[in-house]
């Protein structure tokens, strides 16, 4: 996967992660990422304890200063893997308010 | 009860009323914290009963992988003080790199420099995984030196061989 659908897989993701349309993407990276295997995110919920694996994934970043959110996007099939926000990163939607709003 | 329990236990409330008597309440409270009998060596004898305590001096932490009992990170509080610079830099980055057995394959130096926490002085050496060229998420290993003393007194070590193609493990 190029980094341009990798970006673009985490840009559809936003609303579905409560992330307001302001964050703006800053950084792709491409990684070895652990996961423990068959837990998908529905949030920045810790995943269960479980046996892992390791994925190679883009590490997809957005800003909306001076919060960060990040998703970790399968290189191979364009899922999230993973979606950390920084220490009291806005939200959107019914978990917190549009900061685009 | 053990002769020894007794005893310590006549000690330590000995001590208690010695501390609050003096005002010292709080001490007495974490009289355990600070005191602690050590156990008997053998056979306890008959007769006259013989206790060695221990005082703590240091806080040492030791964080093992509950799976695999692999060492993650130790922390030796009392050989972190009074560091200084005096010990050079490529010798200081030589004992990290013995510190941490950091990998001749895939470990890539991200810093390795004095700094000042605190009141602390320390030299950190910390390197990142890179395999095949992408950088393993999550790994590091970071070793932190008293360079007056020219002793380690902090190693963190996670690092794990990447499972791309295998079936899932527990690490």
């Amino acid at each position: 996967m190029t980094q341009e659908l990798a970006v673009q897989a985490a840009t559809l993701a936003l609303p579905r992660f409560d992330v307001p349309s302001s964050y703006r993407f800053t950084d792709a990276r491409r990684c070895i990422l652990e996961i423990v295997a068959g837990h998908l995110p529905q949030g920045d919920e810790l995943p269960p304890p479980g046996p892992v694996l390791d994925r190679i994934a883009w590490l997809v970043t957005f800003m909306m200063d001076p919060w960060t959110v990040e998703f970790a996007v399968d290189d191979q099939d364009g899922r999230i893997l993973r979606f950390r926000r920084s220490r009291g990163a806005a939200l959107a939607g019914p978990r917190g308010q549009d900061a685009s709003s | 009860m053990p002769a020894h329990e007794i005893a310590a236990q006549w000690y330590f409330d000995l001590l208690r009323a010695e501390l609050t008597a003096r005002g010292s309440v709080e001490a007495a409270l974490r009289l355990d914290y600070f005191l602690r009998v050590a156990p008997p060596q053998g056979v306890e004898p008959a007769g006259t009963v013989e206790l060695t305590v221990q005082h703590r001096l240091t806080d040492y932490e030791v964080r093992l992988n509950a799976e695999t009992g692999e060492l993650i990170s130790w922390f030796a509080d009392f050989l972190a003080k009074d560091g200084d610079e005096s010990m050079p830099r490529e010798q200081a980055l030589e004992m990290a790199r013995q510190t941490g057995q950091v990998p001749s394959d895939g470990a890539e130096l991200e810093m390795a420099e004095y700094e000042v926490m605190a009141d602390r002085t320390l030299f950190r050496a910390r390197w990142k995984h890179v395999s095949e060229g992408l950088e393993v998420d999550g790994d590091y290993i970071e070793v932190l030196i008293n360079g007056k003393m020219r002793r380690p007194f902090s190693m963190n070590r996670v690092w794990r061989t990447p499972n791309l193609a295998g079936s899932p493990v527990v690490r």
